[in-house]
Formats: structure tokens, C-alpha cells, sequence
């Protein structure tokens, strides 16, 4: 062999080993583009991966799962459809959308509802991809559900529109949501291909990282919902043990009080009997209309009363149902203002006494109502400075469909401050100095007002007076007095 | 039939030369070109524009983009053609549907649009009626030129421009491309969208160009000679058929022309002037395959006998080259800001080369060394259009900038 022949045959060896090189070469720059693009691909789906773990609402899930979907495929639309389970129903509603389109994403307002045809359920069981070319390329099983999410879309301009439909699925029997994409525009781009049949595991590996946040997020939801719901309740029952025991404290007070005032009763009972006694034994005796008669009868009168209400804390301490009896309102309302008669003129306070017209009958225990109303009077005295007013009225009035009379007195004192007015009917309460006040008058007085079946308001502002308001229903036997 | 029009706008008033630069990735056509040709305007400073060049990916309805367009620049002359990528300050953009706008208000330069229908076999008669209407003045003159990267031969418009200029002038400009679908380009002219043809605007008037050409690719292998060509069709390379000798370079298995085996398909022309800075050899590329003979259609066209070899890719080298060649302009010029550069590069040199960061490794360093305000605007192209040693050439893989200065005060 020649010099030059073993030259063109190195030469030939060395070109196939350039070809070679080359070709490994091609081969590298290809290998290298597609790790690039999958780097891309999985730089987003981590991002997304990344963004749905820390998202506590399915909601915000669907709405990056667009977006990734159409950063790592040339898609123009996307939606998100959460679904809805009811019965053997299933709708989906349209919760996130989004466009690169430059125009309005959707057509509709979100959310909106898509109802999942009868089969359609069946043809989701994995990632689908179609177009629209040849024309009924779409799955006959999607085709109205497809259709309906065009509906959401905005319009397409040409014919060719390609599809990708993503289902996402709690493991394999519960549909959780589904993602639709879409492209309008002719052509996807050389570097920008749309997916196909070699895309669907990368596809799979999207939908379910997006499985797992739609369905932890929903999880969290379920539970957050139901801790919110225990919380409440824990927060309702606490309140209701606070209050109870608050009134096994007062149970507990006022049994310890009563037996102190059931004792105290018992021993008033006998001196004020006495006293009652020789009252009226010396009225027996005294000339009518002389003066001495006049106060021994407000002797008698004043020691009934003191026997009365002897027997109201007895009737407190020992909750003893007192006799009721017919009674006219408005003869009520002149003996209490009778016996409240001596009040003006030690406080030089004007009384007013207005007793209206046509005043049903009370059925009440005249003793306890009287002392209820002087409890009432004597206060307003207490609060009213001297040169002021008090008016005591009575009218007919029916509360809550039913007939009865309104006591009112109204006094032109200071008014009830607002952080005194909560308290003012709980028992030994009182803002009055030490000797003056026992803080039972209003309590008892409610009492009363609650074992007649009446109730009892106030209606005051500070520097503006007070209104207290006495309702009891008339009597069920009818007629006025 | 070709048919030719030109627009020509006088000067008005002393106002100097602006320039702005508009870009959308609006996927609604028109609001897409009203968007980016309003960005452009906006830096006129009210002054109507005198020209707007636009270069657009082919995603885009082409005529709603240019009626977008015309809604705010008026029947002011327009050129420009679809392209797989816009470059501007912020990169390359080869996603479907991106657009760029550079508009031009001066009185200083005068902008006579023009363009030819009908490449292919009629390319060279299209050139000389292209060129043939084109009204020459005094001072600089610059040519741009945007043939369909598709259906051009290259030698013939070439040779029919030149033959219509009374006297030669520079030709830059790039081939219009689309996705690489290889089924259609668009070339503009004023409002009109129009395919396999040429669309161009010669720029006269007060006013100096810097041009550079770099590639990066290495020949491999022996020497090898066109045996049997026609026009842009070669049939047979060392008297085998072209196809069989290219697809020894290609991966097992490739049997067509698709995107990436373009991408590597990679021929060099020996040229018979080597140029010091650019180097002796002009890249050809082939865009066509007749699968039943093995023949290769090359726009940039190889005649029987001429010398070739295989060639390979270098991105270090690529890069190297470009970033120097913007470099010389910056140098020449020491200091003086362009009123507007062009960048007419190869569509296989973007993303297909270097992925997502053909911005971060080629654009912006370029942009940096030649200048870094300057308006910029560009495209990737089927094929670059640029003087080498005295003469027009039709490139592949290569890059072509060309920068527009104000003439110095003498």
C-alpha cells in the first residue's frame, strides 16, 4: 500500500470518526433541550408543588394550578372546577380562571355551576387531550360538559381549539376537582408545543401533587369547620356552667339569707302583733275623728303593713305561692299613693298621681303588688331632689297579646348610670349609703312582678330621670271593679 | 406577476431623528399591534412617525396586527416581516405571539418603502424591479431588505437588485420566518401583508451605518464539491446525492428535515475573498428536502462547483463572535450613541441553541458591548442578508448587526 493510499485511508477513518463526532454531538445539543425543557417542567410543577402545600383552600389550589398549567404548556385559558357531591349528583363550579389572552378570561361570572353529564365521570379517569380538528375529535362522553366550560370561556376565534382536561381524584372514588385548558390561536410555536401523548406521566405527576393539596386543603377545611363548630360550643356550654354556678353561688347566698330572714320574721312577728293588738284594742276605745284615733289608725294601718311584709320575706325565704285576689287597678294605685302620702312633704318632692280610664280588674295579691309599687315610689323619692316631681299613672296596656295594666313612676332625679342599671334588680344591690338602703326592694320587688306572671323595665338617662314600668295582666275572670 | 410600490416622506422642518421602540405579547392581534406601535410613537415627542419597522412572530393574525398597528401610526411607510423571534432590549422572545415596533421620526433621513411579489425562479426579475423604483439621493444610503425565507433565491434578487442600482449601496436585512412549520412567511408592506416576496425601505439621508457579521461555526471534515445544482436546488454533493451526504452527520434515524435536524444540517461555503475579522467561510443551511431524489433547496443558494464543507455549531464560539463583533462597532464609533440598531440572527442561534439563556449568554452581552441605551430592535430569522468583503451575501447561523448613526459634524 502506498504512502498516499494509507493517508486516504487515515483520512477516511478520521471523517467517519468526525460524522461520529458530530453526531454525538447533535445528540447532546438534543439530549440537552429536552432537560431543559424538563427542568422547566419541573421547576414549575415544583413551584406550584411549593405555592398548594401552604394554600389552606381548595380555591387558591386551582387557581396556581391554572397558572402552572399554562406556564409549562402553550395554553391561552384555564379553569379550575371544584365538584360538588349531593346525593348521586355531581356539579362542578368554576372557582378560578385564567387568561393570557389580554381579554376577559371567562365568559361568565365565577363561580358557575357545570353539571357533569351521566357517563362523564367514567371518561375522567385520566388526563385527556384533544382538538377540536377534525371537528367531534372531542370524547362523546365530555362533549356537553366541554361544551358548557366553552360557555365559560372567552370566545374562540378560530376553528381549531385544543383541549386538555385534567381530572383530580381522592384516590380513585371521589372526583375532587378538574382543570380545563384551552388554546384559541392557530399555532402553538416550535419550542412551545402542546402536550401530547409522551407529556401525559408529567401530567399524571401535576394532577397529583394537585390531588394531594385540593384534598389535604379540603381536609383542613372539613376539620378547621369543625373546630370552629366545637370551639363555639365549648364557648356556649362554659357559659352556660359560669352562669349556673354563678347561681348556685346566689342559690346558695339566698338560702343562707333566707333562713336568716325566716328567723328575723319569726321574731318580728310577735312584737309587731303586739303592737297591732293594742292598736286596735285602744281604736276600740278612741272617739272617732279625734287625733289620737287618726294615729292610732295609722298605727293599726302601719303595723298590718309591717306584718305584711313580714310575711312577703317569709313568702321570699320560704317561695309560698301568696293568696291572689280580684282586684281594682286603679283602687290599688290610690292606697299606694295613700301610703306613700307622708313621702312629699318630708322630701318636699311633688307626687302626681294619674290613674286612667277604664282599668281592667288585677288578679293579684293586693299586699305584695302594694309593696311592690312603694318600693318603686320610694326610691324614685330617693332619687329626686328636693323641688322635683314624681308621677305615678296606671293605664290599660296589653303586652304580648294579652290585656293588663301599666304602673308607672316617673321620677326627674339623676338617672341611672350605665354600669349601675345591670345590677340594679340583684339582691342586697344598692347604691344608697350604708343604713339607708338593704338592696332587696328591687329584687323583691321583681319577684313579686314574676310570680304575678307581669314584668318589669326601666327606661332612664343620666341627668334625665327614671321610668320604672310595672305591667300585670289583668284578670282572667274579666270585668272591672 | 411582481408588482412594486414605494412611499417616500419629505423632510420637515429641523427637528433631528427619534426613534422608539414598541413591543406587545398581547395574543389579541390588533390590540397587540396598537399596543406596541403606540409604545414606539410615545417617544417622537408628537412628531409623526416617518417609519415604522415591525417584526412579528407568526402566531399573530398578520393583517389584524398590521391594521393594529396602522390605527395609531397612520399611512406612515411601514415595513418589516413575520419572524420565529423578536429581539429587543429585553431579549429574545420566541414564544407564538410576540411583537416589535421601532418607529422613526426625522428630518434628517429620508425612508422609501418598497417591495416585489414573487420570489422563486422569478427572484431575480422581482429584484431588479424591487430595486428599479428606488429613488437614490444624496449621502448615506442603507437598504434594507426582508425577502420570504421560504421561496427566495437568494443569488437571483441579489443579482437583480444589484443590477437595478445605478450604483451599489449596503443591503442588510434578514429572511421572514414563522415557527418552523416551514409552510409560510409574511413580508410587510405599508398596510399590506403579503407572502412570497420582498419587502424593504431604503434609508437615505444624513447619516453613517456601522455592519458586522459573525457566526461561530467550525468546518469538519474534507473538502467537498457542489457536483450537480439549479438555482436554489442542490441534487448532488460529491456526485452522491446532498441529502445522503448531509444525513451522515444527522442522529440515527433522521429521515427528514424537520426543526432540529435543520438545526444541524450545517454546510460552509468557501468564499473567494476571506475576510479578516469575519473569516472564509459563509454558512449555508437547507430548507427544503425532495425526499424521492435527495435533492436540498438552499435560499442562500450553492452553485455547481463550488467548494463546501460540513460544518458543526460552537456556542462558546458563537457567542465569542458576537459579543466581538458588536464590540468592533462600539470601537469605530468610540463613544457615539446609534440612533437604532438592527439584529438580524439566525433563528437555530436562539433557544433551539441556548435554550432560556439565549437573553442572558448572547443578546444582552451584545447589547452591552455595542451599546447599552441604544434603541434596539431585531428578529430571528430563515436566513441573514449582509455584506462580506465587498459583496451581498445570503447567510445561515450567523448574526448581523447594523448600526445607524447621525453623521458626525465635519
Amino acid at each position: 500500500m502506498s504512502t498516499l493510499d494509507e493517508l486516504q485511508a487515515q483520512n477516511l477513518a478520521l471523517s467517519a470518526q468526525l460524522r461520529q463526532l458530530v453526531k454525538t454531538e447533535s445528540r447532546l445539543y438534543r439530549t440537552q433541550r429536552q432537560l431543559d425543557e424538563q427542568l422547566k417542567r419541573i421547576n414549575a410543577l415544583n413551584q406550584f408543588a411549593l405555592a398548594a402545600s401552604r394554600a389552606a383552600d381548595p380555591v387558591p389550589i386551582l387557581e396556581q394550578a391554572a397558572r402552572a398549567l399554562m406556564r409549562i404548556f402553550p395554553f391561552e385559558q384555564a379553569l379550575g372546577l371544584l365538584c360538588d357531591h349531593m346525593g348521586g349528583t355531581v356539579t362542578l363550579r368554576a372557582v378560578a380562571a385564567h387568561s393570557v389572552l389580554g381579554r376577559e378570561p371567562h365568559g361568565a361570572a365565577m363561580p358557575a355551576v357545570v353539571a357533569l353529564p351521566d357517563g362523564a365521570r367514567e371518561a375522567l379517569a385520566q388526563p385527556i387531550l384533544f382538538t377540536d380538528e377534525p371537528p367531534g375529535a372531542r370524547p362523546p362522553a365530555l362533549a356537553p360538559f366541554v361544551a358548557a366550560c366553552d360557555g365559560l370561556f372567552a370566545p374562540a376565534r378560530s376553528g381549531r381549539v385544543a383541549y386538555l382536561v385534567l381530572p383530580l381524584w381522592r384516590r380513585t372514588d371521589a372526583l375532587l376537582a378538574v382543570l380545563v385548558a384551552r388554546r384559541i390561536t392557530p399555532a402553538a410555536t416550535f419550542h412551545e408545543p402542546l402536550p401530547g401523548a409522551a407529556e401525559l406521566p408529567f401530567l399524571q405527576l401535576f394532577a397529583h401533587h394537585a390531588e394531594s393539596a385540593v384534598d389535604n386543603a379540603i381536609l383542613m377545611k372539613d376539620l378547621g369547620d369543625f373546630a370552629s363548630d366545637l370551639e363555639s360550643r365549648v364557648r356556649a356550654r362554659t357559659a352556660e356552667l359560669s352562669e349556673a354556678q354563678a347561681e348556685l353561688v346566689l342559690a346558695g347566698k339566698m338560702a343562707a339569707i333566707g333562713t336568716l330572714v325566716a328567723g328575723l320574721s319569726h321574731e318580728l312577728n310577735n312584737p309587731i302583733g303586739v303592737i297591732l293588738g293594742s292598736a286596735q284594742v285602744l281604736l276600740e276605745r278612741a272617739p272617732a275623728g279625734e287625733p289620737g284615733t287618726r294615729a292610732l289608725e295609722a298605727i293599726e294601718r302601719q303595723a298590718r303593713r309591717c306584718a305584711s311584709l313580714v310575711n312577703a320575706l317569709l313568702d321570699f325565704s320560704r317561695a309560698r305561692t301568696p293568696t291572689r285576689e280580684p282586684h281594682a287597678a286603679g283602687s290599688l294605685l290610690k292606697r299606694v299613693a295613700h301610703l306613700a302620702s307622708g313621702h312629699p312633704r318630708r322630701h318636699q318632692v311633688r307626687l302626681a298621681l294619674a290613674p286612667g280610664d277604664g282599668l281592667p280588674t288585677i288578679e293579684v295579691c293586693a299586699t305584695e303588688i302594694e309593696s311592690a309599687l312603694l318600693n318603686l315610689i320610694g326610691n324614685a323619692f330617693d332619687a329626686t331632689p328636693s323641688g322635683g316631681a314624681i308621677e305615678v299613672r296606671a293605664q290599660a296596656s296589653a303586652l304580648g297579646g294579652r290585656d293588663g295594666v301599666e304602673f308607672s313612676v316617673r321620677d326627674t332625679g339623676d338617672g341611672i348610670p350605665d354600669d349601675v342599671l345591670p345590677r340594679i334588680f340583684d339582691p342586697f344591690f344598692t347604691t344608697k349609703v350604708v343604713g339607708k338602703g338593704t338592696g332587696l326592694g328591687l329584687s323583691l320587688t321583681r319577684k313579686i312582678v314574676d310570680a304575678h306572671d307581669g314584668r318589669i323595665d326601666v327606661e332612664t338617662r343620666v341627668g334625665n330621670g327614671t321610668t320604672m314600668r310595672l305591667w300585670l295582666p289583668a284578670s282572667a275572670r274579666g270585668g272591672k271593679p | 406577476m411582481t408588482r412594486w410600490e414605494f412611499r417616500q416622506i419629505p423632510s420637515v422642518g429641523e427637528m433631528g431623528t427619534s426613534v422608539g421602540i414598541g413591543q406587545s405579547v398581547n395574543r389579541d392581534s390588533h390590540a397587540a399591534g396598537r399596543d406596541a406601535a403606540t409604545a414606539a410613537v410615545a417617544s417622537l415627542a408628537g412628531t409623526p412617525p416617518s417609519l415604522v419597522l415591525v417584526f412579528a412572530t407568526a402566531g399573530h393574525d398578520q393583517q389584524a396586527l398590521l391594521d393594529g398597528i396602522r390605527a395609531v401610526t397612520g399611512d406612515a411607510p411601514l415595513s418589516g416581516c413575520s419572524a420565529e423571534g423578536v429581539i429587543s432590549r429585553d431579549g429574545s422572545d420566541e414564544s407564538s405571539h410576540a411583537v416589535g415596533v421601532m418607529a422613526f421620526a426625522s428630518d434628517r433621513l429620508r425612508f422609501q418603502t418598497v417591495s416585489a411579489r414573487g420570489l422563486g425562479p422569478q427572484s431575480q426579475k422581482s429584484g431588479g424591479d424591487f430595486a428599479g423604483h428606488l429613488e437614490r439621493g444624496d449621502g448615506g444610503e442603507l437598504l434594507l431588505v426582508f425577502p420570504d425565507g421560504l421561496t427566495l433565491h437568494s443569488a437571483g434578487l441579489f443579482a437583480g437588485i444589484e443590477a437595478g442600482l445605478r450604483r451599489p449601496l449596503a443591503m442588510v436585512g434578514g429572511a421572514a420566518g414563522e415557527m418552523m412549520q416551514f409552510q409560510r412567511t409574511f413580508q410587510y408592506h405599508d398596510g399590506a401583508v403579503l407572502s412570497d416576496a420582498v419587502a424593504g425601505v431604503l434609508i437615505g439621508g444624513d447619516f453613517e451605518t456601522e455592519i458586522e457579521v459573525s457566526h461561530g461555526c467550525d468546518v469538519v471534515g474534507n473538502e467537498r464539491t457542489v457536483t450537480r445544482a439549479e438555482g436554489s436546488v442542490v441534487y448532488e454533493i460529491d456526485g452522491r446525492p446532498a441529502w445522503s451526504v448531509i444525513q451522515e452527520y444527522l442522529e440515527e434515524g433522521s429521515d427528514d428535515l424537520d426543526g432540529l435536524a435543520v438545526s444541524y444540517a450545517c454546510v460552509a461555503e468557501r468564499m473567494p475573498n476571506a475576510s479578516g475579522d469575519y473569516g472564509q467561510y459563509v454558512i449555508r443551511t437547507p430548507l427544503g428536502l425532495d425526499k424521492a431524489t435527495g435533492a436540498l433547496t438552499f435560499p442562500g443558494e450553492l452553485r455547481s462547483g463550488a467548494t463546501i464543507f460540513m460544518a458543526r455549531r460552537d456556542p462558546m464560539r458563537i457567542r465569542d463572535n458576537a459579543i466581538r463583533s458588536a464590540a468592533r462597532i462600539a470601537e469605530r464609533r468610540r463613544g457615539q450613541s446609534p440612533l437604532a440598531v438592527l439584529q438580524f440572527d439566525c433563528t437555530g442561534r436562539g433557544r433551539l441553541l441556548f435554550g432560556e439563556r439565549t437573553t442572558a449568554d448572547l443578546i444582552a452581552p451584545m447589547q452591552e458591548a455595542l451599546d447599552p441605551n441604544a434603541p434596539w430592535l431585531g428578529f430571528h430569522t430563515y436566513g441573514e442578508i449582509a455584506p462580506v468583503a465587498g459583496r451581498t451575501h445570503y447567510h445561515n447561523y450567523t448574526v448581523v448587526l447594523c448600526a445607524i448613526y447621525a453623521r458626525p459634524e465635519r
